[in-house]
């Protein structure tokens, strides 16, 4: 199992309610894991449970043997690739090439060995033109590709994705679909746009109100009209299409 | 709006100048960083009314325009409000100090006025000389030659957030700027009923993007007492660099070279 969350809870400091309540999940190498449901549902919560960006959770979150805990954050964080849903917080550095080269410069790997894994993660996603760009030149459909490349870099095997397609065309979402699922290793989204969801992640779990409501395989889900309308959400356009 | 826009374009440019300035981006920054430090020491320790030897120290900053491809005039003009404050301070120096030393025409030059002078050329140098370095030299190599000079990880992470969070706090500006605008279009400025409300704004707002900038270095290996730590040492012409850089500055200092040229002319 590379990913056990175990009876967990959670609240933002000084808040009475429960953000998440008794999740269970597990989620094997390999797997497409879409993460879906309402504003508030408690989606990106899990996500910053994952990597350890709050850590003071009860029950017990593993990732590939290791309990998000402080002494492992660093460990944990090397085999995780997060991507944030404003690539703008994302890209700090002057260039593409520097942004991508931050994470294994900080991990202290040699320059030959950081060059070769930022051109790596560069070419994966196939924007290698763009390394020398400067980062408040690029699009927002372009930035989004950079935000992949910069965790691409560290070579994770788990890789999450939160809220991906907000504020990209058509063109650039298309884009990063193909990009999505071209990439290898284990991947979770959060998204509302659950056309997304269908296009990427072979299973899908539905929360609401900081529990799950069902877990299963994505077709069978959002192909659920009444489910997702008594969970604040609606069919996938394209399903609505065939109706 | 279009002010905001300048300020953010040239905290970019001057980051992306920093790793892209050829020959001075390839020196080391421990180098650089020692040049600018001693430079500035030796700019301060000259006496206030020796203008001469003043004026002598801009020779540095005009060989460092000249092989860093730097334009002085540029950087005066991005300088310019803390010019404005330097002259400020130095004003009141003719007011206090009124010994006559000599006269030129009918107009008398007193001590006042030259160490006016020299104090706002000592500052213009030493501002130049900083902003030189930041325009050679990324953050993150600043951070690292700090780093190898032993001060506190905590001020080398402060000294870091700030740069980086300059451009988080301009960005937001910006949008709150553009927002207002939108509903009160023939207002000129910000009435100040609202200066409180959108200050709060502001502040809440730049906590919340500079915490996920944060976040997403922290994500990303980001360590206050590793990330600053690289292996490369000083290489063969950093080296040289460094000790032409100080001979230069030893000799401006302390040769009064345009005495000694002006005696070969008088």
């Amino acid at each position: 199992m590379m990913i056990e969350v175990k009876e967990v809870s959670f609240s933002y400091n000084g808040s009475k309610k429960q953000t998440l309540s008794n999740i269970n999940i597990n989620i094997e190498e390999g797997e497409s894991v879409g993460i879906i449901g309402a504003n508030g549902a408690g989606k990106s919560t899990i996500l910053k449970l994952l990597v350890g960006l709050e850590l003071d959770y009860k029950g017990e979150i593993i990732i590939n043997g290791l309990k998000v805990e402080k002494q492992n954050l660093q460990e944990i964080r090397q085999k995780i690739g997060y991507v944030f849903q404003d690539s703008d917080s994302q890209l700090f550095m002057p260039t593409v090439y520097e942004d991508v080269a931050f994470a294994p410069r900080n991990y202290g790997f040699s320059k030959e060995e950081v060059d070769e894994r930022t051109i790596e993660a560069l070419k994966s996603i196939g924007i290698e033109d763009l390394k020398n760009r400067q980062i408040y030149r690029l699009s927002g459909g372009e930035k989004k590709l950079v935000s992949i490349a910069t965790v691409l870099s560290m070579k994770p095997n788990i890789l999450i994705f939160d809220e991906p397609t907000v504020a990209l065309d058509p063109k650039n979402r298309r884009r990063f679909i193909n990009v999505l699922n071209s990439l290898k290793g284990m991947k979770i989204v959060t998204s509302h746009d659950l056309d997304l969801i269908y296009d990427t992640c072979n299973r899908t779990i539905l929360i609401a109100n900081g529990k799950i409501i069902l877990d299963g395989e994505t077709k069978s889900i959002l192909d659920n009209k009444e489910l997702l309308e008594n969970n604040g959400l609606e069919l996938p356009l394209s399903l609505q299409r065939r109706e | 709006m279009d002010k905001i826009d300048n300020a953010i374009k040239t905290v970019h440019h001057m980051d992306y100048q920093a790793s892209h300035n050829g020959y001075l981006s390839r020196i080391h920054p421990l180098a650089k960083l020692l040049i600018t430090i001693i430079y500035i020491i030796l700019l301060t320790s000259i006496d206030k009314y020796n203008f001469v030897i003043t004026l002598a120290m801009s020779i540095y900053l005009i060989l460092l325009g000249i092989i860093g491809d730097l334009s002085i005039k540029n950087a005066l003009k991005n300088l310019k409000v803390v010019l404005l404050l330097l002259f400020v301070l130095g004003i009141a120096n003719p007011i206090l100090d009124r010994t006559v030393i000599a006269y030129i025409g009918m107009i008398p030059v007193t001590t006042g006025m030259i160490s006016m002078i020299t104090l706002l050329l000592k500052g213009i140098f030493a501002i130049l000389a900083s902003y030189f370095l930041i325009l050679t030299t990324s953050i993150e190599e600043i951070c690292y030659a700090l780093k190898m000079l032993h001060i506190p990880d905590v001020l080398i992470t402060i000294v870091m957030l700030i740069y980086r969070y300059i451009i988080v706090f301009l960005k937001e500006v910006q949008k709150i700027w553009i927002a207002y605008q939108m509903r009160a279009p023939k207002q000129k400025g910000v009435n100040y009923k609202v200066w409180g409300s959108m200050i709060g704004s502001l502040m809440l707002r730049s906590i919340d993007r500079a915490q996920m900038v944060y976040e997403s270095m922290e994500l990303r290996g980001f360590n206050p007492s590793t990330s600053f730590v690289k292996k490369e040492k000083m290489n063969k012409k950093s080296e040289i660099y460094f000790c032409l850089m100080i001979g230069l500055l030893t000799v401006i200092r302390f040769i009064p070279i345009f005495e000694i040229i002006g005696s070969i002319f008088v």
